[in-house]
């Protein structure tokens, strides 16, 4: 599933473009609620604190970004460490999850609250960082 | 002219030079201010990092391409 992105901001369709270009050319918003997208990252390897090998990814984005900050990272599967550990803010049936959920009929998947702090937002341009801002938080476990 | 090829994500740099500051190619690389991120360099594309390079720090570079990421110093649990 992909939305008309068309409809969006110029500002978002900006930031869009960036990420595209710089990190993640199939980067596509796969749902909307209220005033976020989620944004598909695509499929990735996980690093090997992870009993799984690979971990599709979706970054919470506000829809006027650069004017609001982006919160939360979502991950289908719902992620285990290997060793066992609990991960720290990282929750099932989140609400935050839902619109995955709704959009594209996932049903194991996984929050993670991770917020924007220190991170650059002063152009729209700047959304291409949201590629490395998720995947940061996943590599930490 | 020799010509050292780097990747950062998906962009592809080409320097004549080495080593490199790191800042530079976090600036090229669409990583700004470069002071808010670090350069990891890759084992290969997609890897595990094997080394991080701060911004001040120089990077050596050569006919072999090399794999990075620029990594943002920011982002927190909330």
């Amino acid at each position: 599933m992909t939305l008309d992105e068309g409809a969006f901001k110029e500002s978002f369709r900006a930031g869009m473009e960036a990420l595209k270009t710089r990190h993640c050319p199939d980067a596509k918003v796969v749902a909307v609620d209220g005033n976020f997208a989620y944004i598909d990252l695509g499929d990735g390897t996980l690093p090997a604190i992870y009993a799984e090998r690979n971990a599709r990814v979706f970054a919470r984005v506000p829809l006027d970004f650069p004017n609001a900050e982006p919160y939360g990272v979502v991950t289908a599967p719902y992620l285990h460490r290997a060793d066992t550990a609990p991960i720290e803010r990282h929750h099932s049936s989140h609400p935050h999850s839902k619109p995955i959920e709704t959009a594209l009929g996932l049903t194991d998947i996984g929050f993670w609250s991770w917020d924007w702090q220190r991170m650059p937002r002063k152009t729209p341009e700047d959304l291409s960082h949201i590629y490395e801002w998720a995947w940061k938080r996943i590599r930490q476990g | 002219m020799t010509q050292f090829v780097v990747h950062v994500g998906k962009v592809n740099l080409k320097y004549d030079h080495s080593p490199v500051l790191a800042s530079l190619i976090l600036k090229d690389a669409g990583a700004i201010p470069p002071d808010e991120f670090v350069l990891e360099e890759l084992q290969h594309p997609n890897g595990p990092p094997e080394h991080e390079f701060q911004p001040g720090d120089e990077v050596a570079i050569g006919p072999h391409e090399k794999f990075f990421r620029a990594v943002p110093s920011g982002g927190g649990r909330a």
